[in-house]
């Protein structure tokens, strides 16, 4: 079972997805962490997120990239925060060619490793894209992984001022 | 209260007027104004350093009060630290306000959805 949770920066996306882990029931929870911890902004917003799952049992693993690589605990609910710092570093710490399909092969690995992986993504596509070509071509190489991971997914949710938006629901493939 | 949010000139204030029945003349954007439609937060907030206080006040004086937001978190992360941190606060506000909320809709192209509560 893979659920995609998208929607803009802000917007309550990390409460929703864990409350979905929780919800499930399942025991052995995996939050697998992709930030590159930089700086006193990057520590606060890790800060924040430590704070949101404390006491919901996460194991926290941390992955910058190379999700395909990953061991995740057999049959546990998988959280990946997020798609968009993980591709952010195949794409500008590896390189663009093939950064889309190792993230893309990574979600396919966790998908069939655990019982349910929830993947967070966003909205990044919503401003008017008013960005230099280098920055378009990473934002549209990222719109369509999106586009990827919800076209895998089973169900797919916008989160809006912390309320989500049904996309697609499907029963479990 | 009712939250009405989407992204800039999506039909906001034309649905608030047309479900509200009021005229222009009844709309601000300064939330310390007392009147019934207050547009603009996501602009007004970026002088205000912590928006939630000043608008829990308002919702408590006038309980029917509708508030409009653009959606400004949907972009790529602003170069600018203060940049940040208004989107930041723009969109937990909006998620705070939603909790508070009888009534969330978003207006996208002119078309509500309703998120929560009744029309």
């Amino acid at each position: 079972m893979l659920i995609f949770v998208t929607g803009g920066s802000g917007s309550g996306k990390s409460a929703f997805a864990e409350s979905l882990i929780v919800r499930s029931g399942l025991e052995k929870r995996a939050y697998i962490a992709t930030m590159e911890p930089f700086g006193a902004e990057g520590q606060a917003r890790i800060a924040r997120h430590r704070a949101l799952r404390a006491g919901k049992g996460f194991v926290t693993l941390e992955r910058t990239r190379d999700l395909a690589g990953l061991s995740v605990p057999p049959g546990c609910a998988a959280l990946l925060e997020d798609l968009t710092n993980l591709f952010a570093n195949e794409w500008f710490g590896a390189s663009p060619t093939g950064a889309a399909d190792r993230v893309l092969r990574g979600v396919e690995h966790l998908r069939s490793a655990a019982a349910l992986t929830v993947v967070v993504g966003n909205d990044l596509f919503s401003d008017g894209m008013d960005y230099d070509a280098e920055t378009l071509r990473y934002l549209r190489a990222l719109a369509a992984l999106g586009c990827a991971v919800a076209g895998l997914a089973d169900a797919v949710y916008e989160v809006v001022c912390g309320i989500p938006i049904c996309h697609r629901k499907e029963a479990a493939r | 209260m009712m939250l009405i949010v989407g992204g800039a000139g999506q039909g906001k204030l034309s649905f608030a007027l047309r479900r509200s029945g009021l005229d222009a003349s009844q709309v601000t954007e300064d939330p310390r104004a007392g009147k019934p439609i207050v547009t603009g937060l996501a602009d007004w907030m970026r002088g205000e350093a912590d928006p939630l206080p000043v608008l829990e006040a308002l919702i408590l004086e006038r309980p029917d009060v509708i508030l409009l937001c653009d959606e400004v978190g949907c972009g790529v992360v602003p170069m600018d630290p203060e940049d940040r941190a208004w989107r930041e606060r723009v969109g937990r506000t909006c998620c705070a306000l939603a909790e508070r909320a009888d009534t969330v809709v978003r207006l996208c192209c002119g078309i509500p959805t309703l998120l929560k509560g009744a029309l």
